[in-house]
């Protein structure tokens, strides 16, 4: 049972409540003029006393209060017993429903009320009863959408934050797990749990993430995206710095590395702080799968954020700076191809790309029967009919595809998003420069990576510095009994997986 | 968060690796006269690690603080002033002619029509844009920079082994040791590069391990410079070498190896190039900058700002690239010279004031 | 804030300096040198509008592949070039980088130096001037790289290029025909420009292959001497004495063919040869050196015209053609140190390696003048040969 302080009532209504059942009745009926959606029932128990119930229709759980409630409230029609003996009764068993709490502050009752739960009233009574009848709102659990993994637990969050911490909490006996609640926004009050391993996570990083979340200053937060950048270190950086996942049990690896969980009550996305750059290669199957497959298709993920990002840019620089430096039967190729063409390389390079990701976006919105299927026809027809039009060159066609699927591969989906929006600034770079200009844009690129931290963890990390220990699970994925150690530039209190005795 | 030991020591590999590589074969047989130029190779390297040593157990002496503020202690403050920005200079003309031959590359082989300024300043502003992040992410970065530019350079050396004939290296010492003693002066200047633990040691984490990162730096920075050597002059002889410019480029350009990826090579070292030329640049850049901020007490901020369009005249200053060489072998002999002999006597007047442990 | 202002600035004239797509130029994949003569095609050019200059050196012949005509080389497809994938054009000037820049006034696609894959001199070239001088601009440009292929043409440099094939290009067919070194030990190790660079500053005497051509095939056949000091051709080795001086060089010869000759053997007998081993040790004195060659080589009885007559192959057969192949190598060897000597002064087989190593202080007195002490040094020849086997022949 616990006692909170309320947010603010209606004004210019007495506020205060009071002894009387008729009053304390007014006093709500006269909040339902402007919170239409509460509903007030009343009833008459043993004994002839009157009680009501005030909740909200939708969103509290009708069936609850019925089973519960009323069954314990007694048969309507006896009159056994004393009246005393009822509210002694009552008062000592209703309580153990759970989620009981008494309270007599007006502004809290209606403020839990609309929040879900169902106040009773009694005649008799001075306080009310306030019940957790919060109906569940959600679908059932899917696997997430943007993260399916080939094997691996299909299960993702849901927007319910009970439901989702109990989701954590399911993953087994965890005694070092904490959460602790925050409470977010001026209008509308969110509640935001942060979660932790207490004998692993190093003290100042629980810290730091509280503090920023306490200095957010918004009258709503409705996805954690909101948190992530009002929170995030570097807004102007194209890179995360925050991840974010649908999935427990990937918030269950960051935490066990000596990371902060952070779930926003209303969205599945929950929050993984800090992020470095690796999170763009690593996916949780990379450890249910064994060390091989693991392993190499991580050096496949990382070669394709390399071809991701490069590949159109050096089609440029190559093609229009310096043709001398791929081999001779490659730029006799490419000269055939590009005969007829008639846009620089890197006009021709913008409107295929440009092309792909209009598609892309496109294939997002489109219902879900035509949404791939699009994306497939528009981009074989497209491409295919801008060849024979003579607008681009077939190779650059290859480059395009090679380039949009190896996105694909990036298990993140923001973090494919950054690296598109980067290639593109490659492209421009390589159009200016040539392989320098390419050479130029990854200086750069390093030059912000390097600078960039997020929660005080270098965001270049586990690379750099050297750790050899932080290597063993980047780019390739070492067999478990190898992984014994937690990732040093996490600073964890306890390095150790297994029991070092 | 302090410098770890191996970050300092990649510092340095990455300090010290720049333009010589390129000419360190044309420079070093032109003196030497002999195919002998690797042997003034590995003598050179030990001169170099004499000398970072002692300026390492010098920075030692005074854990966390730069030469800039702790020469006052031993020297005066107006004596220490003057050699502190004899430093600066140093290495402010150090980063623009990084630049400068960077911008003489790259417009010889990469960009011909470009006008200079274009290639340079772009160049000169990501350099400014790292430095202002400090040393952490200047480390970071170069933490990055080393294992693909060397792992690059060491495999393309790799492949051009089927141009290259041991035999041209013989003989060995065929007229005797003048040659070699010659020759260490080109190869000198390729190794300068020590001054900079007067700076670095101020940031590491385990100061007593610096002359332990010197000298796994400079080991490595030997067997780069070695390989170099050899497989430039085992493929062009000593009469071709002399005959090039840039003899390692050329080493790149003289093989094509049809089907495999990429079939010529030179891309991939003027790509590696740049970014080592970067990496000097920056570092260079960083003590400057340190140098004018804790000498003059401006904040670091300006500090950085203020020289760019110094750099960018300096840069412009030589009119052609032999200039740039002669600037080059001035400064080595002139400006290293004079860091050291005065490091030295900054170790002897510490040695003479009793200063025999670190100063907490 | 200045970053932006900065990155706006310079990318407004974004890519107009050095941006040329690469369809707008050829690929210039070979060029021959040729004494100067102009072509008809030129000389039409000049009767319209004659050109004033002092005098003509040099004429080169660009074979280029154009942009318009490369169609789909190289890739699958039913279609017939109707012209040939490749432009030959030569140029006729004072000098090679004048003919180059020419071109740009002849065609619209000006040639892009960096895929150059051969360079051919004519030898009367060659004989006149210095090799050193009219290839300067082979090594002094930057965009042309140090790794095509050198050759010697016995006639005029510009017709090897020419071929009747519709679909092969001579640029690229002539380099490749190197790679059979290992079918022919009269092919020389490819000299490439970066080698010929350091030969011709060493001023020392070298090979260089030579390439026939007859009605329009072209033959990889015998070899130049060029004479260290001068730069110029001194001389021609035929067939015989180029394998005979690949004998000397040695080196793991793989796959050549030894043929007793007529003195030694009046049918045919053939020998594969396995790989052969060769040390050359230098002696001084008095001024003059002495030369020890020891040739070792192992290989196979390929084919022998003899073999029925023969029945079976004993141990002294094989001795006693081991003993008549010896003396053929001997006796080509020592005519071709002969030849060398005598007649051209010359020391191509790098003799002076093994003074210059073993002996470098009496290197630095001699080496001015190597081609004479070489001719006047005595050399003696020891050859032996192992036979392996005899294929996959055996007689009961």
């Amino acid at each position: 049972m616990s006692r909170e302080s309320g947010g603010s009532a209606p004004a210019g209504v007495e506020s205060s409540w009071s002894g009387s059942y008729v009053r304390n009745m007014a006093l709500i009926r006269k909040s339902m003029e402007t919170n239409a959606d509460i509903k007030l029932r009343a009833f008459t128990i043993s004994h002839g006393r009157e009680a009501c119930l005030a909740y909200v229709d939708g969103l509290a759980d009708l069936k609850a209060i019925d089973m519960l409630l009323l069954s314990k409230l007694g048969d309507p029609t006896s009159d056994e017993g004393s009246i005393e003996n009822v509210e002694l009764a009552v008062r000592r068993t209703l309580p153990s429903i759970i989620g009981a709490a008494w309270s007599d502050d007006y502004a809290l009752i209606l403020n839990r009320i609309r929040s879900g739960s169902t106040a009773l009233l009694m005649d008799g009574l001075s306080q009310a009863l306030l019940l957790e009848t919060v109906k569940d709102q959600t679908r059932s659990l899917e696997e997430p959408i943007s993260e399916a993994v080939l094997r691996g637990p299909r299960i993702g969050f849901c927007e319910s934050l009970q439901l989702n911490t109990a989701l954590l909490r399911s993953a087994g006996e965890a005694p070092n797990m904490a959460m602790e609640k925050m409470t977010v926004g001026r209008e509308i009050r969110k509640e935001i749990m942060i979660v932790y391993m207490t004998d692993i996570v190093r003290a100042g990083l629980v810290e730091e993430v509280k503090k920023r979340i306490a200095a957010i200053d918004i009258d709503h937060l409705p996805e954690s995206g909101y948190v992530e950048q009002l929170v995030e270190d570097n807004f102007l950086s194209p890179f995360q710095q925050i991840q974010n996942t649908e999935r427990p049990d990937r918030v269950i690896a960051g935490i066990l590395e000596g990371r902060v969980g952070i779930l926003l009550d209303g969205t599945p996305f929950a929050l993984l702080a800090p992020a470095t750059f690796s999170m763009l290669i690593q996916s949780p199957e990379d450890y249910y799968d064994r060390w091989l497959p693991g392993s190499l298709i991580r050096l496949l993920r990382f070669a394709s954020v390399v071809i991701c990002l490069l590949t159109p840019a050096l089609y440029i620089a190559f093609t229009s700076f310096h043709p001398g430096l791929i081999p001779t039967k490659l730029a006799l190729s490419i000269i055939g191809a590009r005969q007829g063409v008639p846009f620089p390389s890197l006009i021709e390079t913008l409107i295929m790309e440009v092309s792909i990701e209009i598609l892309r976006e496109a294939g997002l919105r489109l219902p879900k029967p035509i949404g791939p299927a699009m994306g497939i026809v528009g981009g074989l027809i497209i491409g295919d009919a801008a060849v024979q039009a003579g607008i681009v060159s077939p190779i650059l066609v290859i480059v395009v595809a090679i380039t949009a699927i190896s996105s694909f591969v990036i298990p993140q989906y923001s973090a494919g998003i950054t690296l598109r929006i980067l290639r593109f600034a490659a492209m421009i770079c390589a159009a200016t420069f040539g392989l320098y200009g390419v050479v130029l844009f990854i200086l750069l690129l390093l030059a912000h990576l390097a600078r960039l931290e997020s929660f005080g963890v270098p965001y270049l990390s586990p690379l750099v510095p050297y750790r050899p220990r932080d290597w063993k699970d980047l780019l390739l994925r070492l067999p478990l009994p190898l992984l014994r150690k937690r990732p040093s530039f996490l600073s964890p209190q306890n390095e150790f997986r297994e029991d070092n005795g | 968060m302090k410098l770890t030991t191996p970050q300092t020591a990649v510092l340095i590999i990455n300090y010290m690796l720049a333009t010589a590589i390129l000419v360190l074969p044309r420079t070093a047989v032109q003196e030497a006269g002999t195919p002998d130029i690797w042997i003034c190779v590995l003598l050179s390297g030990l001169l170099s690690l004499v000398f970072g040593l002692i300026l390492s157990r010098l920075s030692g002496l005074f854990p966390g603080e730069t030469v800039y503020q702790y020469a006052g202690k031993l020297i005066g403050r107006w004596p220490a002033c003057f050699f502190g920005t004899v430093m600066v200079v140093y290495f402010m003309v150090i980063s623009a002619l990084e630049a400068r031959s960077l911008q003489e590359i790259t417009s010889k082989f990469l960009l011909e029509g470009t006008p200079g300024w274009a290639i340079v300043m772009p160049f000169l502003w990501v350099g400014a844009y790292l430095v202002l992040g400090g040393i952490q992410p200047i480390s970071r970065a170069f933490d990055v920079i080393f294992p693909i530019t060397g792992l690059i350079f060491l495999a393309v050396m790799m492949l051009s082994v089927h141009v290259v004939d041991l035999h041209r290296l013989l003989p060995v010492m065929g007229q005797g040791p003048l040659p070699v003693l010659k020759g260490m002066r080109a190869t000198a200047f390729a190794f300068s590069g020590p001054e900079i633990m007067l700076i670095l040691v101020a940031f590491m984490q385990k100061p007593k391990s610096a002359g332990k990162a010197f000298a796994v730096a400079v080991g490595v920075v030997t067997l780069f410079y070695l390989i170099d050597c050899v497989m430039t002059v085992g493929t062009f002889s000593i009469d071709g070498v002399t005959a090039r410019t840039w003899p390692t480029i050329d080493l790149m350009r003289s093989f094509e190896l049809p089907g495999l990826l990429f079939e010529r090579y030179e891309s991939l070292i003027l790509a590696i190039w740049i970014m080592k030329f970067f990496s000097t640049y920056a570092l260079s850049y960083y003590a400057s900058s340190l140098g004018l901020s804790q000498l003059f007490r401006i904040p670091y901020r300006t500090a950085v700002f203020v020289q760019l369009p110094f750099l960018f005249l300096i840069n412009v200053l030589p009119a052609a690239i032999e200039d740039v060489f002669k600037i080059w072998d001035l400064l080595s002999m002139a400006g290293t010279g004079f860091i050291l002999v005065i490091a030295v006597i900054l170790l002897g007047i510490a040695a003479l004031k009793g200063i025999k442990h670190a100063q907490s | 804030m200045q970053a932006a202002v900065l990155a706006a600035w310079m990318l407004l004239p974004s890519g107009c300096w050095s941006n040329k797509e690469i369809e707008t130029q050829s690929l210039q994949i070979a060029v021959a040198l040729d004494l100067p003569h102009p072509t008809k095609v030129e000389r039409g050019l000049d009767a319209v509008n004659p050109d004033r200059h002092a005098r003509d050196y040099i004429t080169n012949t660009f074979q280029l592949i154009i942009p318009g005509q490369v169609g789909k080389i190289g890739g699958s497809t039913s279609e017939e070039l109707s012209t040939r994938p490749y432009r030959n054009i030569s140029q006729t000037g004072e000098s090679v980088f004048g003919n180059v820049r020419e071109l740009a006034k002849r065609i619209s696609t000006p040639p892009l130096g960096h895929h150059l894959k051969v360079i051919i001199i004519s030898d009367a070239l060659a004989k006149r001037y210095d090799i050193a001088s009219f290839l300067d601009f082979y090594f002094r440009d930057n965009d042309i790289r140090l790794s095509p292929l050198i050759l010697i043409s016995r006639g005029e440099a510009g017709k090897t290029l020419e071929s009747d094939s519709q679909t092969d290009i001579p640029g690229f067919q002539i380099p490749e025909t190197v790679r059979n070194r290992f079918r022919s030990n009269k092919i020389l190790p490819p000299v490439q420009s970066y080698e010929l660079l350091s030969m011709l500053r060493s001023k020392k005497s070298f090979l260089l292959q030579t390439v026939v051509k007859s009605d329009s095939e072209l033959e990889y056949r015998g070899a130049a001497i060029v004479k260290g000091e001068s730069g110029k051709i001194a001389g021609y080795l035929s067939d015989q004495e180029l394998e005979a001086a690949s004998w000397i060089r040695g080196g793991n010869r793989r796959g050549g063919v030894l043929k007793l000759g007529r003195n030694l053997s009046n049918v045919p007998i053939d020998m594969e040869i396995g790989s052969i081993q060769s040390s050359i040790a230098a002696k001084e004195s008095n001024g003059r050196f002495h030369f020890l060659v020891d040739v070792e080589g192992d290989g196979e009885i390929m084919e022998d015209w003899r073999q029925t007559a023969v029945g079976k192959y004993s141990d002294a057969y094989y001795r006693g053609m081991e003993r008549k192949l010896e003396e053929e190598v001997k006796q080509n060897i020592e005519s071709l140190l002969d030849q060398l000597q005598s007649r051209y002064h010359a020391d191509p087989l790098e003799f002076h390696e093994t003074v210059r190593r073993r002996m470098p202080r009496t290197w630095k007195k001699v080496q001015e003048h190597w081609d004479e002490h070489f001719s006047a040094a005595d050399v003696e020849v020891r050859v032996r040969i192992h036979l392996a086997g005899h294929g996959a022949s055996e007689l009961s």
